[in-house]
């Protein structure tokens, strides 16, 4: 009885009352549920979803306790206070984490003068990136320098600087944020969020999310590349080009609510010192390029031009792949359950808080292919890529 | 005699035990759930301008075992 309910309530949005929305996906054995709160997914057990359906549409718990206990023939009271459980959590919580006041930016006055101006351009659009000091250049231009062009005519200023210790961004003279100095990857972010939205022409609301990714293309469709830090993504994605795939983006992939489409992000691909030998033989220009020294992160890179040079390029998702490399490791590539993937996608991705969105991003995912690659050589990682891409697995 | 008899009343048979075990299973299997938080803004990974702090992005996940 619950599996047809259940069936029946799926696809629809539930109110819950004025405070709360919820998506309810199911995938693979679980639901998955998308709270509009705290823009938060829960992974649930499929009745589990259900009775907080049931409860969001107002049924008296004391009907949903009756049933639950009747079903799985337990005590009446330990029924109840499961289910009185869910409704503190879900129905009545506590104040939104997201309730936040937004920061004031009113008193902020955007500085004239910037001892730093670089161009860019990206397609047709061009950039000028005005910066306060080296520091907040150093933030943004080096993954941006293959853009770089004479100073002319710009379609957009985007301008950096810092006042009470943070770091602000005005885009066209109006205030985007500010952020302290050890948010500065919110910051970047930002910024590259600002970019794609002038370059793709499309407002924030009209993406579905932000990947931490390398996402590599084959003309026809993308896969996105992931894993934590240190499993060959950008360098995966340095070989890849090498091999004849495209380059959509590195570090930071942006997909389209509408189309659910992979678009181009144009930064540089970071190449880690410790990748630099696997590399010098397909990119030798890599030898003389500049190298960064970032100590906090104790890394050391240089940036690599990517291979496409058509920024506006955006195309369909053919899979999740998640890297790993692993010293001597034989290759293996299998398919992951989609559960497994979503936990090591979602806390890793900035996903839009829109609810049509979070709805959009729920069905994009659930039919995508998630495969996990280990791989420890470097040859067979391109050719069992390129076996994923010829559905060849 | 009479107190045996009590006592073997309140037994119940291997069966009935297997079957509430089953439930009691299925009951706590309710309780877990996986809290994702995406990240709360956009962000890139991992490298900091000498002068400017170092800072991690919040990339996290909760699993909450809500045991019945």
């Amino acid at each position: 009885m619950y599996c047809f309910i259940f069936g029946f309530l799926f696809l629809k949005l539930v109110n819950l009352n004025i405070q709360a929305i919820f998506l309810l996906k199911p995938i693979d054995d679980k639901t998955v549920l998308w709270s509009s709160r705290d823009n938060q997914y829960l992974v649930l057990e499929n009745t589990t979803a259900l009775l907080v359906s049931k409860l969001s549409k107002g049924i008296a718990l004391e009907d949903i306790s009756r049933e639950l206990s009747q079903e799985l023939s337990l005590p009446i009271k330990e029924t109840t206070d499961f289910v009185l459980d869910l409704k503190k959590r879900f129905i009545d919580p506590g104040p939104s984490k997201l309730l936040n006041k937004p920061e004031s930016l009113k008193d902020v006055v955007v500085p004239n003068h910037f001892s730093i101006e670089k161009f860019y351009k990206i397609n047709e659009v061009v950039i000028k990136a005005s910066f306060e000091s080296e520091q907040a250049c150093f933030l943004i231009h080096p993954k941006f320098e293959h853009l770089e062009v004479e100073s002319q005519k710009h379609d957009f200023c985007f301008k950096t600087f810092t006042q009470d210790a943070r770091i602000f961004l005005a885009v066209d003279n109006k205030l985007i944020g500010s952020w302290s100095f050890d948010e500065f990857h919110y910051f970047q972010g930002k910024y590259s969020m600002q970019l794609i939205q002038k370059i793709h022409k499309k407002q924030e609301d009209k993406w579905l999310g932000v990947f931490h990714a390398s996402a590599v293309a084959d003309k026809k469709r993308a896969m996105l590349f992931l894993g934590d830090s240190g499993n060959g993504k950008s360098t995966s994605l340095a070989l890849l080009q090498a091999h004849g795939f495209d380059c959509i983006a590195d570090d930071f992939v942006p997909v389209a609510a509408q189309s659910q489409e992979i678009y181009s992000f144009p930064a540089a691909i970071s190449v880690k010192k410790t990748s630099l030998d696997t590399l010098l033989p397909f990119y030798p220009e890599l030898s003389d390029s500049k190298e960064y020294d970032f100590k906090v992160a104790q890394k050391i890179v240089r940036y690599l031009k990517p291979n496409n040079s058509d920024f506006s390029s955006h195309l369909p998702c053919k899979g999740l792949v998640f890297i790993k490399y692993i010293k001597d490791a034989p290759l293996s590539c299998e398919k992951i359950d989609k559960i497994t993937a979503f936990q090591k996608l979602v806390p890793d991705s900035w996903l839009s808080p829109i609810k049509e969105n979070a709805a959009i991003f729920l069905d994009w995912f659930a039919a995508l292919d998630c495969f996990e690659l280990t791989y420890s050589n470097n040859t067979e990682m391109v050719a069992q890529v390129t076996k994923l891409f010829r559905d060849e697995l | 005699m009479s107190k045996n008899k009590e006592q073997h009343s309140k037994d119940i048979s291997r069966k009935d035990a297997l079957k509430k075990m089953g439930s009691y299973a299925a009951f706590a299997a309710l309780g877990t759930m996986i809290m994702l938080n995406p990240q709360k803004a956009q962000a890139q990974s991992g490298i900091d301008p000498p002068g400017f702090g170092g800072g991690n992005g919040i990339r996290g996940v909760r699993i909450d075992r809500n045991k019945k």
